[in-house]
C-alpha cells in the first residue's frame, strides 16, 4: 500500500482517498462477498467499509498497517450487514454457472453445494476467520490482529468452522453416495 | 471419510470462486458520499460514544448544552466572568492571531503564524505554527504534512475507568492536575513514565509519558483514556505505544496537550515539541 496515499487521505485529502478506494476496493469486495455469500449484501458491506475507512482514517495510528486495519473495518461492516438482514434474508444457494457433467465433476459440484450450505450455517465470526486465513492466506497471528481477538480465539474459531464444513460435506455426501450407487 | 487436508483443499478451491472486482457504481456511491462524511479526530473515536447507553449519552449532551450556555453567557460582552467582575481576558489577545476555527476546510495547509483555539469555554489556547503543518477537520489539532506527527490541544474533565473496556465508564477524577495524575496511576493498563516539571505559557506544567505495555490485552481497537467536556473521549496509547502529554492547570481548567508521533522522524517530533513548549493561554479571571 502507498503509505503517502494513506497519509494524505488521513489528513482529509479526498482525491488521495479516491485513489486509495480504487486500489483496495476490489480486494475488500472479494472478501466481503466470500464472507456474506450474497452479492448485494457484499456490495453494501464494501460500500460501508470504504466509508468507514474514510471516516476513521485519522484513528489509524500506523499507516503501514492499513491493509489489516481495512480488513477489520470490512469485517465489522459484514457483521452489520449480517445482523441487519438476518431476519429476512432468503437462504440463497449459489451454484457454479456451468456445472461439470463427469462423475468427478458432479462430486465437485456436490461438494461446493455442501460447502455453501455448511458455510452459511457458520456465524460471521467463524466465516471471517476462514476467509482471512484460507482465502487471503493470512497467518493466524495476522488474523488475530486483524480481528482484534486473541490468537487462541482465532484457532478455536477456525477449528470449529472447519469441523462444521467437514461435517456438512460428510453428512450430505452419504445420501448422495447411496443415490450414486443405485 | 474426508481427511482434514481434503477439506482444506476443497474450502480453498471453493473460496477462489466468486467476484474479484468492485462495480463502478459501488465505488461511485462511496466517493459521492465522502464530501458529506466528516473524518473522525485521531484521538476521539466517536464510535465509542455511539455505543454508549442512551441515558448516558443524553446526560452528556445535556451537560454539554448547559456548559456551553453558561460559558456563552459568561463570555458574552458586558457579562462578568465566573471568577470575578472583570471580563478582561488575560493576557489580551493580539490582532495577529488567527482563529483556528476560521480555517474551515479539512486538510488545509496552514499559513505559518499564530493561531488561537476558541472551542473551550474558559480557556483559549494560542500556539505558533511553522511551515508544513495542516489542520484536520477539527478545531483542536494540527497535522504534519510530511509525517504522521500531530499535536492535540484539549481540556479534560475525568478519566475513563478502564481504557480497554468495550463500553467506557467515567471515573470521577477531582479537579486538579495532581488528581488527574493520581487517577492515571490507578488506571489499569496505563504505565506512567518519568514526569518532568515544565513551564507552559508562564504556568507550571507537567510533561509525562503515558504508555500501555506491549502485550496488554485490550478488548477494543481504540482504547480511550480521558473524558473531554462535551461528548468526546481522548484515545489512550495502544499496547506497546507511548504518548507524551503535557498537563497544565489554567485557572481551574485542566488542559492536556499531546503529541502523536507514529514513528515520525526525530526532527519532526522536535518541531512538534517546540510548538507545545511555545503555547500560551488566555483565560478569564
Amino acid at each position: 500500500m502507498d503509505i503517502e496515499l494513506v497519509l494524505r487521505a488521513q489528513r482529509g485529502d479526498e482525491e488521495a482517498f479516491a485513489s486509495l478506494a480504487v486500489a483496495v476496493g476490489a480486494r475488500l469486495h472479494a472478501v466481503s462477498h466470500r464472507i456474506l455469500r450474497d452479492i448485494h449484501l457484499a456490495e453494501d458491506a464494501t460500500q460501508q467499509a470504504l466509508l468507514s475507512i474514510w471516516r476513521d482514517l485519522p484513528l489509524l495510528h500506523d499507516p503501514a498497517k492499513f491493509d489489516a486495519w481495512s480488513y477489520r473495518l470490512l469485517v465489522r461492516a459484514c457483521y452489520a450487514e449480517g445482523r441487519r438482514t438476518r431476519a429476512w434474508a432468503p437462504n440463497l444457494r449459489l451454484l457454479p454457472a456451468s456445472e461439470p457433467s463427469t462423475p468427478e465433476g458432479l462430486s465437485e459440484v456436490v461438494d461446493r453445494d455442501q460447502l455453501e450450505r455448511g458455510f452459511r450455517r457458520l456465524s460471521i465470526d467463524h466465516r471471517a476467520v476462514v476467509v482471512l486465513h484460507h482465502y487471503l492466506d493470512l497467518p493466524l497471528e495476522a488474523v488475530a490482529e486483524t480481528l482484534g481477538v486473541p490468537l487462541g480465539t482465532v484457532r478455536s474459531r477456525l477449528h470449529y468452522a472447519m469441523r462444521g464444513l467437514r461435517a456438512a460435506i460428510e453428512a450430505d455426501a452419504r445420501p448422495a453416495a447411496r443415490e450414486a450407487a443405485q | 471419510m474426508s481427511t482434514e487436508r481434503d477439506v482444506t483443499r476443497l474450502v480453498r478451491s471453493w473460496l477462489e470462486e466468486g467476484v474479484t472486482s468492485l462495480p463502478d457504481r459501488v465505488l461511485d456511491g462511496v466517493l459521492d458520499r465522502v464530501p458529506a462524511t466528516p473524518q473522525r479526530p485521531s484521538w476521539w473515536p466517536a464510535r465509542r460514544f455511539a455505543k454508549m447507553r442512551n441515558v448516558a449519552r443524553l446526560t452528556i449532551v445535556a451537560a454539554a448544552v448547559v456548559v456551553a450556555a453558561v460559558a456563552g453567557y459568561n463570555l458574552s460582552p458586558g457579562q462578568p466572568g465566573p471568577g470575578g467582575p472583570s471580563p478582561t481576558p488575560t493576557p489580551t489577545p493580539t490582532a495577529t492571531q488567527i482563529n483556528f476555527s476560521s480555517v474551515t476546510e479539512g486538510g488545509t495547509l496552514l499559513t505559518p503564524g499564530t493561531y488561537v483555539i476558541t472551542r473551550f469555554p474558559r480557556v483559549r489556547i494560542v500556539f505558533d505554527v511553522p511551515e508544513g503543518w495542516s489542520k484536520g477537520r477539527y478545531d483542536w489539532a494540527i497535522f504534519s504534512e510530511t509525517s504522521a506527527t500531530s499535536v492535540a490541544f484539549m481540556t479534560v474533565s475525568d478519566l475513563i475507568a478502564d481504557p480497554c473496556a468495550p463500553e467506557p465508564t467515567i471515573k470521577a477524577t477531582g479537579v486538579s492536575v495532581a488528581d488527574l495524575l493520581a487517577g492515571l496511576e490507578g488506571t489499569p493498563g496505563i504505565l506512567l513514565g518519568t514526569s518532568t516539571p515544565k513551564i507552559l505559557g508562564g504556568l507550571p506544567a507537567l510533561r509525562l509519558e503515558i504508555a500501555m505495555p506491549d502485550g496488554w490485552e485490550c478488548r477494543t481497537a481504540e482504547p480511550v483514556l480521558f473524558d473531554i467536556p462535551g461528548v468526546e473521549h481522548f484515545a489512550a496509547p495502544r499496547p506497546g505505544e507511548t504518548l507524551p502529554v503535557w498537563l497544565v492547570d489554567v485557572d481551574g481548567t485542566r488542559v492536556v496537550i499531546s503529541i502523536q508521533a507514529n514513528d515520525s522522524p526525530a526532527a519532526k517530533v522536535s518541531e512538534a515539541e517546540a510548538i507545545v513548549e511555545g503555547v500560551r493561554f488566555e483565560y478569564r479571571r
